[in-house]
């Protein structure tokens, strides 16, 4: 599949791969499908997984509440792992769950985040403190998990996105972005960037080749982010983005270049 | 069993009709079986973890626990 669907198959198969514990490229049969299809089967295979063992989870969360926060939260850590604390945490009261959560070290619920279905466990997401999301926010980068970031993103506040984005190095922001869910959201991400902070995502295109992650950003942006990104890059030399041109026309997406062209970026 | 039989077992509903037309049954099984394997690796890692809990809880509380969790 070629064209921007096939740009959003590729950030659809690393989801699944991530979802699935594989590496990206034991999938690859899958780029040619739809990403309308991979994204229904993503959110299926999810509904499986959680749903699962739901009947002893929900025991679980259940006897726990006869348990202090204290030994929850020591119990969480060290004998259910990552894994179940992600599955339970959704079936916990939100409250409980926050403040069991604040008792956990950020690296440990770090752990937790990356298998976390956010859709489950929004309350307890928007009731963490903010300093404690933007340490695990950091950490999440370091270990490369792009796409349990991006799953997040749409279940943040503003205030919380900015602080997070913060933490994050600009190749990760720029990996965050292409896996991103719900992908109407990030132009508005983009906006909440500080204009010295999008001009180092351009640096990092061409350091790091990332051209199609780029391609993907340039084709969800607006006309006011393209108008801005375009005169943040105003001046600069475009050789260094003839790699994005050539990959543009590699994946079918043109009209992607072209359309930046238009508003004055140069590549 | 073939692949696509393989696959709705596998994910409980009827697979996205574009997928059935995209991929040969070799591949939808390939992918069912990707999903087998991580149901079950799950599973069993969300059971040892739930009886490893159990380690933590006081001697006192650990009955009540295990009546509610269904281990006894």
């Amino acid at each position: 599949m070629t064209g921007a669907a096939g740009l959003v198959a590729r950030a659809e198969v690393l989801k699944l791969a991530r979802l699935l514990g594989l590496p990206a490229a034991r999938l690859d049969y899958l780029q040619g499908c739809a990403p309308e299809d991979l994204a229904a089967l993503r959110m299926r295979v999810t509904d499986v997984l959680f749903d699962g063992d739901r009947h002893r989870l929900r025991r679980i969360a259940e006897a726990g509440k006869v348990v202090p926060n204290a030994l929850m939260a020591t119990i969480g850590q060290k004998a259910f792992g990552p894994l179940l604390c992600a599955r339970l945490t959704g079936l916990l009261d939100p409250e409980r769950a926050v403040a069991v959560g604040q008792r956990l070290p950020a690296a440990f619920l770090a752990d937790v985040a990356a298998e976390l279905d956010p859709r489950r466990a929004t309350g307890v997401i928007v009731g963490m403190p903010i300093e404690l999301l933007t340490a695990v926010a950091g950490i999440l980068a370091e270990r490369g998990e792009t796409v349990a970031m991006g799953r997040f993103v749409a279940f943040l506040p503003d205030a919380t996105l900015a602080a997070c984005t913060a933490q994050i190095d600009d190749a990760s922001l720029l990996r965050t972005a292409f896996v991103l869910e719900g992908k109407d959201r990030l132009d508005h991400v983009i906006a909440l960037l500080p204009d010295e902070r999008l001009a180092r995502v351009l640096d990092v295109v061409a350091e790091q080749e990332l051209w199609v992650e780029a391609l993907d950003l340039l084709a969800h942006l607006g006309d006011v982010q393209l108008d801005r990104l375009a005169g943040l890059a105003d001046g600069r030399d475009p050789a260094p983005y003839a790699g994005l041109v050539a990959a543009a026309q590699e994946h079918g997406v043109p009209e992607v270049v072209s359309r930046a062209r238009a508003h004055g970026l140069a590549l | 069993m073939n692949g696509v039989r393989a696959l709705e077992e596998q994910l409980g509903a009827p697979p996205p009709p574009g997928l059935l037309q995209t991929l040969d049954d070799e591949r939808l099984a390939k992918l069912a079986a990707a999903i087998h394997t991580t149901r079950q690796a799950q599973s069993a890692a969300l059971a040892e973890a739930g009886a490893a809990g159990l380690r933590f809880v006081p001697v006192l509380l650990r009955g009540p626990m295990k009546k509610i969790v269904g281990m006894r």
